[in-house]
């Protein structure tokens, strides 16, 4: 996993670790008590599926840039996987 | 960050899941040249370009721009359609601040979260999706329908696009 911190005018920060690090069925056993604060309801065995998928898509499709954001401002956000 | 033409070469070889020796032989050029073209050593001959484009599954004006053409709707006829679990559903935000967004969801993943009940608000973020639904867009990908498939511009000026690809 990448992650691209860019500040305008300021340092660039680039994070670069494991993805299997964080994409795992131990993370995935944390999921549903985490969305269940942002009010979905998942099971436990939803999540491994959930977790699943996406290591599945990251082994197929490598250097997948899974979000992007630029803000008014100039600074820059990037997750690849 | 700036995204020069050799970045996109990488990125884009990469996502197709190519390696610079297939490049090369597909350009008929030597392993090494397209290494140079991806560390912006050199560029790819003027006349390459459409070829690379087209096997990089882009526009030549993509491909130089870096700048992605949202291509209308499209129905892809039954034998040309991709494997719905290798399609991206993409979400753009382009907020009445300047902010820009891009979420790149694989479309078996939006189907698992679809299953756990997650709605168009929790994957984008944006309230703006909360009647769009996910069920409607999936059917119409299945029947083939690519391209920028909903666009909504709230009251506050901001812009959400839903591009399938």
């Amino acid at each position: 996993m990448k992650i691209l911190v860019k500040e305008n005018g300021g340092p660039t920060i680039r994070l670069i670790f494991p993805s299997g690090l964080v994409l795992n069925f131990v993370s995935a056993s944390f999921l549903p008590k985490c969305l269940e604060e942002q009010g979905i309801h998942i099971t436990r065995e939803q999540a491994r599926v959930f977790i699943k998928e996406l290591n599945r898509f990251r082994k197929r499709h490598k250097d997948w840039k899974l979000v992007e954001v630029r803000d008014a401002k100039g600074d820059y956000v990037e997750i690849r996987l | 960050m700036e995204e020069t033409l050799g970045k996109r070469i990488s990125t884009l070889r990469k996502q197709k899941d190519l390696r610079q020796d297939d490049i090369a032989q597909l350009l008929d050029v030597s392993p090494q040249a397209v290494s140079k073209w991806e560390n912006d050593q050199t560029c790819p001959d003027i006349g390459l370009l459409p070829k690379l484009a087209k096997i990089l599954g882009v526009t030549t004006d993509e491909l130089l721009s870096g700048k992605q053409e949202l291509q209308e709707v499209k129905l892809v006829p039954p034998e040309e359609r991709k494997d719905i679990q290798n399609m991206l559903l993409r979400i753009m935000v382009d907020s009445a601040d300047g902010d820009k967004v891009r979420v790149n969801l694989p479309m078996a993943l939006v189907q698992v979260a679809m299953d756990m009940g997650m709605e168009m608000p929790q994957l984008s973020g944006k309230e703006t999706l909360k009647n769009i639904d996910l069920n409607q867009i999936l059917e119409l990908v299945r029947q083939g329908a690519v391209g920028n498939l909903v666009e909504v511009e709230s009251s506050d000026g901001d812009i959400v696009r839903i591009f399938v690809e």
